[in-house]
C-alpha cells in the first residue's frame, strides 16, 4: 500500500511522542490531589479511578437546610438541579456548594419565615464488609449565610 | 493524498500495512457506535468520523485527529467532573493520532502512544484499587457493584446463583439509606457463599490482570514478548467486557492495542477485529438473560 506523503512542518519527535501520556499523567495527578484535598469521587476527574470504590457519584447524595434561631427545616430539591447536585456531590468544593447553596436558598425566600443560613451536606455510602449494612459518611458540610430578600 | 491500494481485498488488514490504519478505522468506529458529547458536539465528532471512515484523505489527516481531539476534551471539560475514563482517554488517543500523522513517522508514534497510554491507564487503575480504595481489595466493592449496577444483573444471576427473588432482597438490604444521626434497625441478610465466592474471584482476577496489564505495557521487553502485551489485553477484553458492557472503552483499548501490531502480524490484527465484533455481540445480545439463564433453568 502506498504511504500519504509526509505533511510538512514536523513537530518534534520529543513532543509528538510524549504530549497525550504527559496530558493523561497530569490530569490524572490532579484527580490525586482532589480526592485528598476535595473528596472528588475516585470514578470522576480522569484518573481512573472507575470500578475501584463503591464511592461512585451516583452513590453520593445531598440533604440540604435552611435555619435560623428557632426552626431548621430539610429543603425539597428540585428535579431541574439535578445536574447542579450531582456536581456538587461528586465535587463538593466550597464555591460550588455556595453556588447551588444560593439556588436553594432563593427556593426559600419570600415566605413568612425569614432563614439565617443554609446548611449543605454530601454524604457518601459506605458498606460493612462482612454484613454489607450501608452507612452514610458525611463527605462534606458547609453552611452559607442566605441573603435578605 | 493517495488512495489505499485495494486489489479486491480488505486493504487495511493484509500484511504490509501500516497498523496505524487498522488503529484509526476501530476509534472511528468506537466513536460511530459508541457516540459521545452533548447534542452541540456529538452531531460534528459523528459527522466527521463517518466522513473519515470513508476517505482515506480524511483518516490520515492529523488536522482532522486534532478536531476530533479538540471536540472530545470539550466533552470532559463541558460536563467536569463528571465524565467518565473514555472521554478522557479517547480525547488523549485522538491527540496522540493528529500527533503522529504530523511527525516523521506515523505508525512508530502511535504504536508508542498506544503501549504509554494503555501502561498509563492500568497503572493508574491499579493505585485507585490497590492503595486508593477502602473496599476494593476486601471484596465489598463487587459484592455491592453486582447487586446495585443493573448491568452485571444477568451475570450476578447466572455466575452468583441468584434468582430475583434473593437478588432483590440483597439489593433492598444494600441499598438502605442510612445516613440518619438515629441508629436503624438493620434486618438480617445471608449473603449466600457461592456470591461471595464469585465477587472474591472478580477481586482476584482485576487486581491481577491490572497489574500485569500496566507492567507489560510500561516496562520494555523484548522483541519477542510484544505478542504477550496483545495476548494480555485481548483477554482482558475478552472476558471484562462480556461481565462490565462499557463497549466504548473496551473498544478504544483495543485500537490502542491494533496501533502495536507488526506489518507481518496478519493474524493478530484479525484478533483484534474479532474481539472488536465480540464486544459489539456481547452488547447487541442480552446472553445472561435470553440464552444462559434459559439454559440453566
Amino acid at each position: 500500500m502506498s504511504r500519504s506523503p509526509a505533511p510538512t512542518g514536523r513537530l518534534p519527535a520529543t513532543l509528538a511522542r510524549w504530549l497525550p501520556a504527559v496530558v493523561l499523567v497530569l490530569v490524572a495527578a490532579n484527580q490525586f490531589r482532589l480526592a485528598h484535598t476535595e473528596d472528588i469521587s475516585p470514578w470522576s476527574g480522569g484518573g481512573f479511578g472507575m470500578f475501584s470504590s463503591t464511592d461512585a457519584p451516583n452513590n453520593r447524595h445531598l440533604h440540604a437546610f435552611v435555619q435560623n434561631e428557632g426552626i431548621r427545616r430539610e429543603v425539597v430539591i428540585p428535579d431541574r438541579l439535578e445536574v447542579a447536585v450531582r456536581r456538587a456531590t461528586t465535587l463538593p468544593t466550597t464555591r460550588r456548594l455556595g453556588k447551588l447553596g444560593e439556588e436553594l436558598a432563593s427556593l426559600e425566600s419570600g415566605g413568612r419565615i425569614r432563614w439565617d443560613e443554609i446548611e449543605l451536606q454530601v454524604w457518601a455510602l459506605t458498606y460493612d464488609p462482612d454484613t454489607l449494612l450501608p452507612e452514610g459518611r458525611l463527605v462534606e458540610r458547609e453552611r452559607f449565610p442566605v441573603a435578605a430578600d | 493524498m493517495q488512495q489505499t491500494e485495494t486489489s479486491g481485498r480488505w486493504p487495511a488488514l493484509g500484511s504490509g500495512t501500516p497498523a496505524i490504519e487498522l488503529a484509526l478505522r476501530l476509534t472511528l468506529l468506537d466513536l460511530l457506535l459508541r457516540p459521545v458529547g452533548n447534542w452541540l458536539l456529538r452531531p460534528f465528532i459523528l459527522g466527521i468520523a463517518a466522513v473519515a471512515i470513508l476517505r482515506p484523505g480524511w483518516l490520515r489527516s492529523p488536522t482532522v485527529w486534532l478536531v476530533l481531539a479538540g471536540l472530545t476534551a470539550a466533552r470532559f471539560v463541558l460536563d467536569w467532573p463528571l465524565a467518565d475514563n473514555h472521554a478522557y482517554l479517547l480525547a488523549y488517543w485522538c491527540l496522540a493520532a493528529a500527533l503522529a500523522l504530523w511527525s516523521p513517522d506515523p505508525d512508530r508514534v502511535l504504536s508508542f502512544n498506544g503501549r504509554i497510554l494503555i501502561g498509563l491507564v492500568f497503572l493508574f487503575a491499579c493505585l485507585w484499587k490497590f492503595a486508593g480504595s477502602d473496599n476494593y481489595v476486601d471484596g465489598t466493592f463487587f459484592q455491592v457493584t453486582f447487586l446495585t449496577d443493573p448491568r452485571f444483573e444477568g451475570f450476578a444471576q447466572v455466575a452468583g446463583g441468584l434468582d430475583m427473588r434473593e437478588l432483590g432482597e440483597l439489593r433492598g438490604h444494600v441499598e438502605q439509606h442510612r445516613d440518619s444521626a438515629l441508629p436503624i434497625e438493620a434486618a438480617g441478610v445471608t449473603i449466600p457463599a457461592r456470591f461471595q465466592a464469585l465477587a472474591a474471584a472478580a477481586t482476584a482476577w482485576n487486581l491481577f490482570i491490572n497489574a500485569a496489564l500496566a507492567l507489560a505495557f510500561l516496562l520494555p521487553i523484548g522483541r519477542r514478548l510484544h505478542v504477550l502485551r496483545h495476548l494480555l489485553l485481548l483477554v482482558y477484553c475478552i472476558v471484562t467486557y462480556a461481565i462490565a458492557t462499557v463497549d466504548g472503552f473496551g473498544w478504544l483499548l483495543l485500537a490502542m492495542g491494533a496501533a502495536q501490531s507488526d506489518p507481518e502480524q496478519r493474524s493478530m490484527r484479525w484478533a483484534y477485529i474479532a474481539v472488536f465484533v465480540l464486544i459489539l455481540l456481547y452488547r447487541e445480545i442480552p446472553w445472561a438473560e435470553m440464552v444462559l439463564l434459559p439454559l440453566l433453568r
